[in-house]
């Protein structure tokens, strides 16, 4: 109980912290006015934009103004998008399930293919099929994402035309994206399945195990593979905060009609309402979840719950 | 790239021992093929970027639009031959993938330094002191690995606007966790060692023992984290100049590059590759490198980094 309460407090104050980084964002130019405004001062006479200061309350305070943001904030106001003629919560929550989705097929599909290869290189290590796994999760590991979206889209869209190119709608639409999205965590899990792997086949339970004459098969998966889970479930939270940010990029490669992709082209149009409530929301999904991660550990887990 | 899992604190890692290696680096580095091919494809970009203005055959910022968007070979008028094509302004691409060398190894290693300092700060003084100190300090962690890196460095470049000085500054100033982390838990270890307990009793200043007995000892982990963060600040760099809050667009950058080319694939494929290539291979060869100091400077922190 007490783990639930500290971790549940340590969760406030990132919170708190997400809020002070948004908030702090459209003073750290010094003039808020200013960063909202932004080319638009040229035209205006000082009067008009004292007046616009005043309505958006940028004269008052930082800390009466922190309170307010908060205020508002918690009500799900997060100011008026005036390039899309919506409150900014909306643009964002209208472009949160495609950012879910993609980034859950990318989820998948970095366990799904990774877990296996990992598996299969520690199996025989340092033979060709390990190697050649080493190589590919390096390269993984190296290239950015947007050049092998790049990558993907020249071969796979433009010459073999096999793919769509961008939008959503399809399950097509979600092969280049999900793998350009993948494909780091495919790479990182990978390596760390194989030499978790290769570190628990030489431990004395699996040398009892084979001792007793348990098949190789099911000292490999029932006994080893277990075990070795345990860094790639640790991991999840990190990795979630990685597809989150990825999605930046592979939206916007892609024309994923995202929240990633959204808060791009908020930065483009100085949108900064949508920016802030866009970095809000995923920050939040990414510590909410990471909380959730951690008191389901706690559950099944009781060394972390007693504080071992 | 190797990701550092800030999660894990545990099983801290004394390497009082790797100073006895220190002799066998060269003929080490010799002996594994791979971080030999490495350490060379490194050497290359380093001496492009510090040579750029000799080496590249012309001006990577000369726009001549009546050469734009010539494929690999093409030879002008006057005789100049563009090895790799000119981009959609008539710019040299090959030009500019060496001068683009120049950005990323400024804002990988430029930043390394910032967040290296920063972290190893926190981590010292706060696996020495504990307490509120500690506390604090862990509190400014977690909050700061509650955003992705990317998204925080694109919004605080989103507001400051582009450039390669603010770049470096928001690369560094976001980068300093997994440095804190790792030398807190090294010092935690460390602080009721036996040489400290002695520094202690001899009446040395808390400085003097935090910077001349424990210090030393947090080295190897810390020069992993930094070949490894290198690799990462050049992709992220790349990243956010391809995002177009990066890097200005006059500068040749490899992200840049491969923003301009993606709008004319199809049409001009030539002009994403060599970016592709140099920052793939840049960071593909600093990652094993950096697997493969690791192991030299202590296996053991194989759990850990």
């Amino acid at each position: 109980m007490r783990y639930i309460i500290r971790r549940l407090l340590q969760s406030l104050i990132v919170v708190f912290g997400v809020s002070i980084v948004a908030f702090g964002m459209l003073f750290m130019t010094g003039d808020p006015t200013e960063v909202i405004l932004g080319d638009a001062t040229d035209r205006m006479t000082v009067s008009q934009i004292e007046e616009f200061r005043v309505k958006m309350g940028f004269d008052r305070p930082w800390y009466v103004q922190y309170a307010s943001f908060v205020g508002n904030a918690v009500q799900g106001d997060f100011g008026y998008s005036f390039i899309r003629h919506q409150p900014a919560f909306e643009v964002i929550t209208d472009k949160l399930p495609a950012t879910i989705k993609l980034a859950s097929v990318a989820f998948i599909l970095s366990l799904v293919i990774s877990i296996p290869l990992g598996v299969m290189s520690a199996i025989r290590p340092h033979r060709p099929l390990d190697n050649i796994a080493t190589v590919v999760a390096l390269a993984g590991q190296s290239i950015p994402s947007f050049w092998l979206g790049i990558l993907l889209i020249m071969f796979f869209g433009v010459y073999l035309k096999w793919l769509p190119i961008s939008g959503s709608g399809s399950w097509q639409h979600y092969v280049m994206p999900g793998i350009t999205l993948a494909a780091f965590p495919i790479a990182r899990n990978m390596r760390l399945t194989r030499s978790s792997m290769l570190d628990f086949m030489q431990k004395d339970f699996v040398r009892t195990a084979r001792a007793k004459g348990i098949s190789e098969n099911r000292v490999v998966y029932a006994h080893v593979l277990r075990n070795s889970l345990m860094p790639i479930v640790t991991s999840i939270g990190l990795e979630l905060g990685f597809l989150l940010g990825g999605s930046v990029i592979t939206e916007t490669i892609f024309g994923w009609p995202g929240v990633g992709r959204e808060i791009v082209a908020a930065i483009g149009s100085k949108d900064f309402y949508v920016v802030q409530a866009g970095v809000i929301m995923l920050a939040l999904i990414f510590a909410g979840v990471n909380l959730l991660i951690d008191l389901t550990y706690s559950l099944i887990d009781p060394r972390i719950r007693f504080g071992a | 790239m190797t990701q550092i899992d800030p999660t894990s604190e545990s099983q801290p890692v004394v390497t009082a021992a790797s100073g006895l290696k220190r002799n066998s680096f060269w003929p080490r580095l010799w002996r594994s093929k791979v971080a030999t091919i490495s350490a060379i494809i490194f050497l290359v970009v380093v001496i492009a970027a510090i040579t750029a203005p000799w080496l590249s055959p012309a001006d990577p910022s000369a726009i001549k639009i009546i050469q734009r968007l010539k494929p690999p070979g093409f030879t002008n008028s006057a005789g100049t031959t563009f090895w790799l094509g000119t981009d959609a302004l008539g710019r040299d691409v090959l030009s500019r993938v060496i001068f683009g060398a120049r950005v990323s190894l400024i804002v990988g290693l430029s930043a390394v330094v910032i967040s290296g300092t920063i972290g190893v700060l926190v981590g010292l003084l706060s696996g020495f002191f504990g307490g509120l100190v500690d506390d604090i300090f862990m509190r400014i962690c977690d909050i700061q690995l509650s955003f992705p890196t990317i998204l925080l460095a694109l919004t605080i470049m989103a507001v400051l606007g582009s450039g390669l000085d603010k770049l470096i500054l928001v690369l560094g100033l976001t980068g300093w966790v997994q440095y804190g982390r790792i030398v807190r838990s090294q010092v935690l270890a460390l602080k009721n060692d036996e040489f400290v307990l002695a520094a202690r009793a001899t009446g040395e200043q808390r400085w003097q023992i935090i910077f001349q007995h424990i210090l030393p000892n947090v080295w190897s982990p810390v020069i992993v984290i930094a070949s490894f963060t290198v690799a990462s600040n050049i992709v992220a760099e790349a990243s956010l100049s391809f995002l177009g809050v990066g890097v200005p667009p006059s500068v040749p950058s490899w992200g840049t590059m491969l923003a301009d080319g993606r709008q004319y694939i199809g049409v001009a494929d030539w002009l994403t590759a060599p970016a592709g290539v140099a920052i793939s291979l840049t960071v593909l060869s600093i990652n094993i490198l950096g697997d493969w100091l690791r192991d030299y400077l202590d296996p053991r922190l194989k759990n850990l980094l």
